[in-house]
């Protein structure tokens, strides 16, 4: 069992399990995803200090703030990371990563700043397409559905526009 | 399906296996760093590219089997113009900023990569709660512009099984020669 404590696989190797992880997912219960995970999340937590507030949205009515199955699907994406990164010796806490820290310094408001902004565009982004690189990505690309490749399209267009310019000239 | 796999319980508990499995892949694979990522992004490393086409390769000949032989059906989100292409668009924009995509973010925390915490996850919460609350604005204008409903690409050029095959075998070509491209230049 020495490919589980490998401390990478091939990236060929990687994308085969997780197409095969995706036919269990379909054959299962549903394709894969991930961001409304983050709006049911959002709403149980509301839902402590508003819960009227919450009845009153149409957001949090059409996706209930709920624990479901894609849930538990993020919630077992951070054992599996976990215990795959425990098997390798890879397992490390780190707040500013290497390439960020070559480019803007090791200040972690910084990059707390930069994720923070960063994460509420993207779900924004996530929620107004109808899913992430996982759901309209993925899953999305491998049922050939035209909203998953535009999505694909967009959101490397998007993303190598804003990568170039935080790091133009490097 | 046994039916103890659809009951509620039971929902949950695939939820879990099936994220452990990812969440194991995706940290073999390194798309929970954002050196690789964001890397991706500046067109340096495409480990994030390979990864998603292949499993779009693998996954799709699988998907379209299974519906094909009625064992699963295919669900397919609606293609609304204005939606995606500016969701899209945006997705991108926060997704090189914050280095992590909702998935992989978490799968980053797993390997002690606290700024996928306190700076992604806690923006993606909030940028969730405030999403909902200018939703209802947004859903009969830019939401609904441009709206066909749930087309794929095999339907939207008229072609139904089994001749949607053609498409997915078309598919795989072309990301098999796009693979050998990047090999043969070293990326």
């Amino acid at each position: 069992m020495n490919w589980l404590k490998k401390e990478g696989w091939s990236p060929y190797a990687g994308g085969i399990v997780i197409g095969l992880v995706s036919w269990f997912a379909f054959l299962t219960v549903k394709p894969l995803g991930a961001s409304t995970t983050f709006v049911r999340t959002a709403g149980l937590i509301e839902k402590l200090f508003a819960p009227e507030h919450i009845k009153s949205l149409p957001y949090f009515v059409k996706t209930a703030p709920a624990i479901d199955w894609q849930w538990m699907l993020v919630a077992g994406i951070l054992i599996g990371s976990f215990v795959a990164a425990k098997l390798s010796g890879r397992f490390q806490w780190q707040f500013v990563p290497p390439l960020w820290e070559k480019r803007f310094g090791p200040s972690r408001a910084k990059r707390w700043v930069a994720a923070f902004v960063g994460g509420i565009i993207a779900i924004v982004g996530a929620r107004m397409a109808g899913g992430c690189p996982t759901g309209h990505g993925l899953s999305g690309g491998m049922q050939l559905t035209v909203s998953g490749w535009l999505f694909l399209i967009c959101f490397f267009m998007g993303g190598i526009l804003t990568a170039q310019t935080l790091y133009r000239g490097r | 399906m046994a039916p103890w796999v659809t009951s509620a319980a039971g929902k949950l508990i695939f939820g879990l296996i099936t994220g452990f499995l990812l969440g194991f892949v995706f940290q073999k694979s390194k798309v929970v760093r954002y050196d690789v990522l964001v890397g991706q992004m500046r067109l340096k490393d495409f480990t994030m590219v390979k990864v998603m086409l292949t499993a779009i390769v693998v996954g799709m000949v699988g998907i379209y089997f299974f519906n094909d032989a009625g064992i699963a059906k295919l669900s397919v989100k609606a293609t609304n113009l204005g939606a995606v292409i500016v969701g899209g668009l945006l997705f991108g924009v926060g997704f090189s900023l914050l280095g992590y995509c909702p998935g992989t973010g978490v799968g980053a925390i797993g390997e002690g990569r606290t700024d996928a915490f306190w700076g992604g996850v806690l923006g993606m919460l909030v940028g969730a709660g405030l999403y909902a609350e200018v939703y209802h604005h947004l859903k009969d204008n830019l939401l609904a512009w441009g709206s066909y409903g749930k087309i794929t690409i095999p339907s939207v050029l008229g072609l139904g099984s089994p001749y949607h095959w053609i498409i997915i075998a078309c598919v795989c070509a072309g990301i098999i020669l796009f693979f050998r491209g990047l090999e043969k230049k070293g990326l």
